[in-house]
């Protein structure tokens, strides 16, 4: 009883972060919110599967992603067509404005394979280790590192995010032609 | 194998070689912006309710 009493507080205080991973992996805060509502339902009916003291919102981001993932192999080709769309009209943003904004941000973060975009949302904004996000994904920790750091030097290109002004010109070219 | 060449495998290997500090945090902050904006938008009181209830269910039946 005591034990889920602490376990219904642990859901409680992950929302926020579940949430938001949500909506950065589906792109649509509607769907993300079903996401969010699954993960909590089967959190709850498999509750006696997590072990008490270990991670739980490591735990909850692994069924969160497993969720998105089986309903994401549905809508794959439909979510490629849409990735498309937006890296060209990116291509042409970056070119015309020096300065991003969260807007622009989230819409590079969208052109990302999945398996990049999370393991980079994993690592860089929902705090967990390279350890724990491999454990998440259900893969080898320099399968992480690899996709992280294709993912950052994807978004550096579609952002022409640069130091020198000549480097900069340099990636948005490049992005304009790998397209 | 000239030096050209040796260029073109590196660049196939983008993925392996540690991309620049100054980009990566640069990047880095951009993401924690556009996150900290997810993170601090109100909850859906849809997902509030799904726990109370679960958890009311579940008190009444750890009491009978």
């Amino acid at each position: 009883m005591n034990d889920r009493a602490e376990f219904t507080a642990g859901l409680m205080k992950a929302l926020p972060s579940l949430r938001a991973f949500a909506i950065s992996l589906s792109g649509r805060a509607e769907r993300a919110d079903d996401l969010v509502q699954d993960t909590l339902m089967r959190a709850w009916a498999h509750a006696d599967s997590f072990q008490p003291g270990t991670n739980l919102n490591a735990w909850l981001f692994t069924i969160l992603r497993n969720l998105f993932h089986s309903e994401y192999r549905k809508r794959r080709r439909e979510v490629q067509d849409e990735d498309g769309v937006y890296a060209a009209r990116l291509s042409v943003q970056a070119s015309q404005e020096a300065h991003l904004d969260v807007q622009d941000f989230r819409l590079a973060l969208e052109t990302l394979p999945p398996d990049q975009r999370e393991a980079l949302l994993l690592v860089g904004a929902s705090g967990f280790s390279y350890e724990e996000t491999a454990e998440i994904c259900q893969c080898a920790v320099g399968t992480i590192k690899s996709r992280v750091n294709r993912a950052r030097t994807k978004l550096a290109q579609i952002l022409a995010v640069d130091g020198p002004e000549e480097l900069a010109q340099d990636a948005r070219s490049r992005s304009l032609t790998t397209r | 194998m000239t030096q050209k060449q040796s260029r073109a495998d590196s660049d196939n290997l983008e993925d392996e070689i540690q991309i620049d500090e100054h980009i990566q945090r640069r990047i880095g902050a951009k993401l924690r912006a556009y996150y900290d904006e997810l993170l601090n938008e109100p909850i859906p009181e849809r997902l509030i309710e799904l726990l109370v209830k679960l958890d009311e269910k579940e008190r009444k039946e750890g009491k009978s």
